[in-house]
């Protein structure tokens, strides 16, 4: 197989970024996408030119790592699908192909394809964990989860924190990313206790952080590569409510 | 004061005043249906509508609207220039996959809303666009109502004013096809089951109020209301 | 050099916790005067910077991804081992330690192994408090499943992302640490090497991998928690960025790395299909509980599966070990599957791979059922493959997965350099000669969670807090030798590419350090190795610069580093004339092909140290014995 590619190349985060055309030959439908990229930059780099810099780690769809814009949608256009685990089969032969990075206002370009996303991390730490300490606890059966809880509590628990639905929401808001963590601790009798405080100061920092607020577009829920619904964000909301109440009684 | 500062306070405030300025076109629109009942039935619910014994809660219902519609255009705003800051761009290529001409374009379509709802109260409340054919302008009917059925009638059959009505219920329609599920899910009704239900009857809602509103002017340009 | 093991003696059963009781403590208001590095964030480093920092230690937590969630450890897919007989089939402590030993095939030290079962328990208790949504039954209580070469019913998972929930609930205390203030994260900065003050552990240097810029942080004492070293194989499970670089430095600074030769090859991957992969994908070994293994009984036999009937299928795991049937551990599994293959049964299009067939399992207990416990493993096989594996046998292949080997480290997980302690999978401690199934997350968890955070009080309460500052000599001697050794690889200018060295490098200990080993593949990598040093020093061809973010560069670094440990590996596995778990030496085998382990010469643990730059490391043996459980012949049969 062939394909055109039009990538993004940006030298560093203040450099002015643009796109760059290349032609690779020889793709075997079985090769993922990033495999195709090492594979030009295998090319580029005997030709002594500067090869395209990317992402990548656990390379199956698990550490949240790769992440980029191809033709349009952040991590491609097949559902559930993170970039490493796109296979060329998927592309017809000789199409082009655009891959830039992910696009938000938090999320700054550092280089080609890479961006700088601590601010999720920082969202996180503004609360979402149970307070646990490390030491002796009641077994594991001492309190009882209905099944029904603990398989919605992993449908959330599922998010892969790659940013994606910040890339893709026409705001760079993080409601889904939030709103995974807020379900999945929320939902089980461990994280309960601390739910509304966490509703208010998650979202707090992710205003802080400069991502931004929700319009219900639901771009979210579609790139995501887990499946994570928008109804986990009317369940934040909720939580918001009740804890705003509480906060005001 | 912390919960308007929080995102999602924020938008919880949208959705309620955006939810009683809809429940207020509800209601104007059933007002609106009378005027299929012939001059009659529209110049007494007008002249009811305005008679003082209803003046005082009117009243309160119009501060309550007004202070809606500030609450809703000033956050709109605020949402609108945070939102913007946090994505200046989306890239070179965005494909949409469900945000919809309608959850994208609810700034725009607000501002045309709030341009038509001048335009509109200038018209039929302050009369002071059209003023030849306004309520003023006219006689009072046999019952010595002012004659409101007159001045509809007239003014739609101008196609100008019609189709600006017609433009302006589009837009309408527009920014509650998105908006009516919008405010539900920010409120957090909606759960796994009746979330695209509720989707789904939102725009639908959204479309019967706008189509209803357009009705009018159809009717008169169309020639089922005359005088 | 002797090798103190530090262990403690008496009865088994009150060792740790004898010894935890005698280990010196620091006052809880000193304990911030305290700072301790941790490098890495995976289940090992996670969870020990979490419980140091909430012990109030100053912790500092390294890692080489752009966020701590993103260690390896969150690929990890079956489940997590835990003593806790919640099967309700007899199972115990003494059964976990017993069941490790054996796997390990007594290669390990009984007492690591006896706590690391004893506190399997805890770990899970810690996990449910932090919001671990381990799966669970209609009565609400935990599920547990059989894996990888258990009898009891003793692993505990979140679907096919076990690694992933606990990694998340290490990260989350992790980040409540940092809210805190006592825990400091640096993302995407690598380790080039360590600190060693008067002979010990004080620091470390690290690059910047987005500016380039060297750092030197120095601590009162450094932990290692840097992961496998199966990447050396370049096709393995592991990710892309994983590296032996940071242990291979400390072993150069004077620790002692143990067993490396005991490498871990993973039955049930997705199969080799061609030089341009990055890495092979496991399929969770769970998949055996309900798939049996074949191949056709026939050579060259092209016919589709379907088509085969059952006299002409090869059940082989299930003819040769009749008792443990497919579930057989995995380096058995993996030597059977390699056996088959070579005898020219293999399919697929390379004709190096196995099926693995669920069509009975779905007759049996319907396409739900099944759908309910694979389901998103399914899913994965039809992305990659593009079959359904509902319809389909999936293809199979064993790939390089895990490494037994590692840092050597005492009862304390202390290396042989003071101050330096090494956690999870980099160290050497619990799984001997081979590892089995679900046991890893165990003992990365229990090292970080439950035994690290009381013994490195030990340590730390017989130094001076904040000894050495970064501005010591010796943080600018070991900068200045690491600069060079990036600029020496900048101006190679030669012709071949990184990937190049690392595929050449990878097939060649695949082919003759891989599955099967003998003395003559071992010395013809030790001849080989040497030979794709030497090109690649003089060969490679790099573009970029250092202060920049420099793919590349990392990945040359890192691949300089596993060029050298490659060498101890295979000189390890020459040196080691036996077959024992995972390392298998075809001269040495029962008549019927199994291992044969010599006992008389080879109890011992293997400790290399570092002679210097192409000088032989030497070795150095702490004899393992064993009081409670007597080496037998591990037999599956
Ligand atoms: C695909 C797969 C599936 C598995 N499934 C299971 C299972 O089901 N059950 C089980 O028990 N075990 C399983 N294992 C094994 C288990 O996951 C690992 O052994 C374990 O998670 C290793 O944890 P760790 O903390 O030691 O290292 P890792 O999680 O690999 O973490 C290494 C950390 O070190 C950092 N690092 C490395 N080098 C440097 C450096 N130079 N400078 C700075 N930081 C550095 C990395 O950034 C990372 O944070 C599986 C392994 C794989 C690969
Ligand atoms: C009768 C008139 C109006 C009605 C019925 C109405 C209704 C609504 C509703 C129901 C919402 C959804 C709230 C949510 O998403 O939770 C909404 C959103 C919005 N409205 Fe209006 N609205 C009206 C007028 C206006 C006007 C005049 C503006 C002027 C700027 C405006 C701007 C917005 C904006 C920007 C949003 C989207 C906010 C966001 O999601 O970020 N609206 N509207
Ligand atoms: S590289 Fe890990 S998710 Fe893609």
């Amino acid at each position: 197989m062939r394909f055109h590619l039009k990538v993004w190349r940006q030298e560093g985060p203040e450099a002015p970024g643009r796109f760059f055309d290349y032609d690779v030959d020889d793709i075997i439908p079985e090769m993922s996408l990033l495999e195709m990229l090492d594979k030009l930059n295998e090319e580029l780099i005997k030709k002594g030119t500067p090869p395209i810099t990317f992402e990548s780690d656990c390379r199956e769809g698990i550490c949240g790592t790769c992440g980029m814009v191809v033709n349009g949608s952040a991590h491609g256009p097949q559902p559930k699908t993170t970039t490493c685990e796109i296979r060329m089969r998927h592309f017809q032969d000789g199409e082009a192909i655009t891959i830039e990075p992910f696009r938000a206002a938090v999320f700054p370009v550092q280089k080609d394809l890479i961006v700088e996303r601590a601010g999720l991390d920082k969202v996180i730490q503004a609360g979402g964990y149970t307070s646990a300490y490390t030491g002796t606890h009641a077994d594991a059966n001492a309190i009882l989860v209905p099944k029904d809880d603990q398989e919605y509590a992993m449908d959330a628990a599922a998010c892969i924190g790659c940013g994606a639905c910040v890339a893709a929401c026409p705001n760079s808001s993080a409601m889904l990313f939030v709103a995974a963590k807020i379900a999945h601790l929320g939902t089980l009798p461990q994280g309960k206790p601390e739910e509304a405080s966490r509703a208010l100061s998650m979202t707090e920092a992710m205003q802080e952080e400069g991502f931004g607020a929700c319009s219900n577009h639901f771009e979210c829920q579609a790139v995501c590569p887990k499946g994570i619904r928008v109804e986990t964000i009317a369940r934040l909301n909720r939580a918001f409510l009740k804890a705003s109440l509480k906060r005001l009684a | 004061m912390a919960f308007l500062s929080n995102p999602i306070g924020k938008k919880m405030l949208m959705a309620l005043t955006g939810i009683v300025l809809f429940l207020f076109l509800v209601a104007h629109l059933l007002g609106n249906t009378t005027v299929f009942g012939g001059q009659g039935w529209i110049n007494a619910y007008a002249e009811h509508i305005h008679s003082a014994m209803f003046a005082p809660p009117l009243w309160a219902a119009r501060v309550v609207l007004l202070a809606c519609l500030g609450l809703h255009i000033a956050l709109g705003t605020l949402l609108f220039l945070e939102n913007t800051k946090a994505a200046p761009t989306k890239g070179t290529f965005v494909t949409y996959k469900e945000a919809g001409l309608s959850s994208r374009t609810m700034f725009y379509t607000g501002l045309l809303i709030l341009a038509y709802l001048i335009y509109h109260l200038l018209h039929f409340t302050f009369h002071s666009v059209h003023a030849s054919i306004s309520v003023s302008a006219f006689p009072p009917d046999a019952q010595g109502r002012p004659d409101l059925f007159r001045s509809i009638a007239l003014s739609f059959q101008r196609p100008v004013i019609a189709g600006t009505y017609l433009l302006a219920m589009a837009v309408v329609c527009l920014h509650t096809f998105h908006g009516v599920f919008s405010s539900l899910q920010t409120l957090g009704l909606p759960g796994k089951a009746s979330l695209p239900v509720l989707k789904r009857a939102g725009q639908v809602l959204a479309t019967l109020l706008a189509a209803g509103f357009a009705l009018v002017p159809v009717a008169v340009l169309t020639g089922w209301i005359n005088l | 050099m002797t090798l103190d093991g530090k262990v403690p003696s008496g009865p088994i059963e009150t060792r740790w916790a004898r010894h935890r009781d005698h280990l010196r403590l620091i006052s809880p208001a000193n304990k911030r005067r305290y700072t301790v590095i941790v490098v890495g964030t995976g289940l090992g480093g996670g969870s020990a910077s979490a419980t140091l920092a909430q012990l109030g230690y100053n912790v500092l937590a390294f890692c080489y991804q752009d966020s701590a969630r993103r260690a390896h450890s969150i690929a990890a897919q079956g489940g997590i081992n835990a003593a806790k007989n919640y099967g309700g089939d007899g199972d115990s402590v003494y059964r976990l330690f017993y069941e490790t030993v054996k796997g390990g095939d007594f290669r390990s030290r009984e007492s690591n192994v006896y706590r690391l079962a004893e506190l399997s328990g805890n770990i899970i208790d810690q996990c449910v408090a932090q919001g671990v949504p381990f799966q669970r039954e209609y009565s609400g209580e935990l599920s547990t499943r059989s894996f990888g070469g258990a009898l009891v019913s003793r692993t505990l998972f979140c679907r096919g992302q076990t690694g992933q929930q606990l990694l998340l609930g290490c990260y989350q205390a992790m980040m409540r640490q940092v809210s805190e203030g006592s825990l400091k994260v640096f993302p995407k900065k690598e380790m080039l090497d360590l600190v060693v003050v008067d002979g010990e552990a004080k620091g470390i240097l690290v690059r910047d991998l987005t500016t380039g810029e060297y750092e030197a942080y120095a601590a009162d004492a450094v932990v290692i928690a840097t992961g496998g070293y199966a990447s050396v194989f370049n096709l393995s499970t592991n990710a892309v960025g994983s590296n032996v670089g940071a242990i291979m430095r400390c072993y150069k600074k004077g620790a002692l790395m143990a067993n490396p030769c005991y490498t871990q090859i993973h039955p049930t991957c997705i199969p080799f299909a061609g030089w341009f992969q990055s890495k092979l994908i496991l399929m969770s070994e769970s998949l055996r509980n309900d798939g049996r293994v074949w191949v056709p009984k026939k050579k060259g036999d092209k016919r589709p599966p379907h088509e085969i009937p059952e006299s002409d299928r090869d059940y082989y795991l299930e003819r040769k070990y009749p008792s443990y049937g497919n579930l057989a551990p995995r380096d058995i599994s993996s030597r059977a599957a390699k056996e088959a293959c070579d005898d020219g049964r293999g399919v697929g299009p390379s004709g190096y791979a196995v099926y693995l067939d669920f069509r009975d399992a779905i007759q049996r207990h319907g396409r739900k059922v099944i759908e309910e416990r694979y389901g998103n493993l399914f899913e994965l096989y039809e992305h990659i493959m593009g079959e359904d594996p509902y319809a389909q046998p999936m293809k199979i292949y064993p790939a390089s997965h895990y490494a037994m080997g590692g840092l050597w480290v005492d009862y304390n997980l202390m290396s042989n350099i003071p101050g330096l302690f090494v956690i999870g999978e980099a160290n050497f401690s619990d799984h001997g000669a081979n590892r089995l199934g679900a046991s890893a997350l165990m003992q990365g968890l229990a090292d970080g969670y439950f035994v690290l955070p009381y013994t490195i009080g030990d340590y730390l309460a017989t130094t001076q807090p904040g000894k050495v500052k970064p501005d010591n000599q010796e943080f600018k001697k070991v900068k200045e030798d690491d600069e060079a050794r990036v600029n020496r690889l900048l101006s190679i200018k030669g012709s071949r590419t990184v990937l190049d060295f690392r595929i050449e490098l990878g097939r060649l200990l695949w082919e003759n350090v891989g599955m099967a080993r003998s003395e003559e593949t071992l010395t013809k990598a030790l001849e080989e190795i040497p030979r794709i040093r030497e090109a690649f020093w003089s060969d490679l061809k790099l573009t970029g610069s250092e202060k920049d973010l420099n793919q590349q560069l990392e990945r040359a670094w890192r691949l300089s580093e596993a060029l050298d440990f490659a060498e101890i590996l295979t000189l390890d596995a020459r040196e080691r004339r036996e077959s024992c778990g995972a390392h298998f030496r075809v001269e040495h085998q029962t008549p019927d092909g199994e291992a044969l382990r010599n006992d008389a010469e080879y109890s011992y643990v293997a400790a290399w140290e570092y002679k210097g730059e192409g000088e032989k490391p030497a070795m150095h043996k702490e004899p393992l014995t064993f009081e409670v459980v007597q080496p037998t012949v591990r037999s599956y049969k």
